[in-house]
């Protein structure tokens, strides 16, 4: 296992189950990469509050996959974007969590085969 | 007579959150357990079923999908109109104290912030409902027992002075 994923909480919430793992995982296949999107999308538009929506629904999911690297660049994302701070840096970290996710989607596909 | 199951609703627009929750409370006991993506759905299903159920699970924000949905205490507040005896546990990924000060002065039961410990925090509230339910229950079962001691115990005087007036009785004792 790499450093990116890290399923301890996952196998601990399934007692292990593949099968359930499996779901979960592919629950966040689905619903990460169009949060990302819709992010990407507001930042464009700099609608920040739906911006922070997004990032708000996306943090706990992250932290279900074990994505630590990522956590604390979400949580800095949805702040800024509620408190409309930092905006300059917003772009980049979006850019940064999104290259992190790109590299833990492959570590959950086969996690979840 | 079979048990009535202990319904309860999750109000989510997190689908990955509400189907974590889902399993997690379904694991624990034979719930009668119902999702919903936004709060007008879970109003509309209670009015529409007249089915009250004992506990929510409300998440905060719930605009995610829905743009224009209610949001959690806007729902909190319609929710304590309709049933003002079911528990609403207030989900959120804030892990603000103004949020959950707001939310319990609203009525809230509890308030659980989202993360790797808001479902074993999930657990133990119901454990909370339960527990603060039946002592609710004796504590009503207790009132009702005093008030129909209090009306008996009028009502014997109340016969008594009657008797007395009447010259049914006397104030002597029968032994004088």
């Amino acid at each position: 296992m790499s450093d990116i994923v890290d399923l301890t909480f996952l196998n601990s919430f399934t007692g292990g189950n593949r099968d359930k793992n499996s779901k979960y995982i592919k629950m966040f296949l689905q619903n990460a990469p169009t949060l990302m999107g819709s992010m990407e999308e507001n930042l464009k538009k700099e609608d920040w509050a739906n911006l922070k929506s997004s990032a708000h629904s996306l943090k706990p999911q992250i932290s279900y996959m074990g994505i630590k690297s990522a956590e604390e660049l979400i949580k800095n994302i949805e702040r800024d974007a509620s408190e409309k701070t930092n905006l300059e840096n917003i772009s980049e970290r979006i850019t940064t969590l999104k290259n992190i996710l790109a590299e833990a989607y492959p570590e959950l596909e086969k996690a979840s085969q | 007579m079979a048990n009535k199951k202990t319904t309860i609703l999750i109000v989510e627009d997190d689908p990955m959150h509400l189907q974590m929750l889902h399993d997690h409370l379904e694991q624990m006991s034979d719930f009668d357990i119902k999702d919903f993506g936004t709060g007008e759905e879970c109003i509309k299903h209670i009015q529409e079923k007249n089915e009250i159920p004992e506990i929510v699970f409300l998440d905060y924000y719930l605009n995610s999908v829905v743009k224009d949905a209610m949001d959690g205490l806007d729902v909190l507040v319609e929710l304590k109109k309709i049933a003002p005896h079911t528990d609403v546990v207030m989900l959120s990924g804030q892990d603000k104290i103004q949020v959950a000060v707001e939310v319990m002065k609203y009525g809230a039961f509890d308030y659980i912030v989202k993360g790797e410990s808001a479902f074993y925090r999930a657990e133990k509230t119901v454990y909370n409902i339960y527990r603060y339910s039946k002592l609710r229950k004796n504590a009503n079962m207790y009132k009702k027992l005093t008030i129909s001691f209090a009306i008996a115990f009028a009502l014997m005087i109340a016969v008594f002075i009657y008797m007395q007036q009447k010259g049914l009785i006397s104030n002597a004792p029968g032994w004088m």
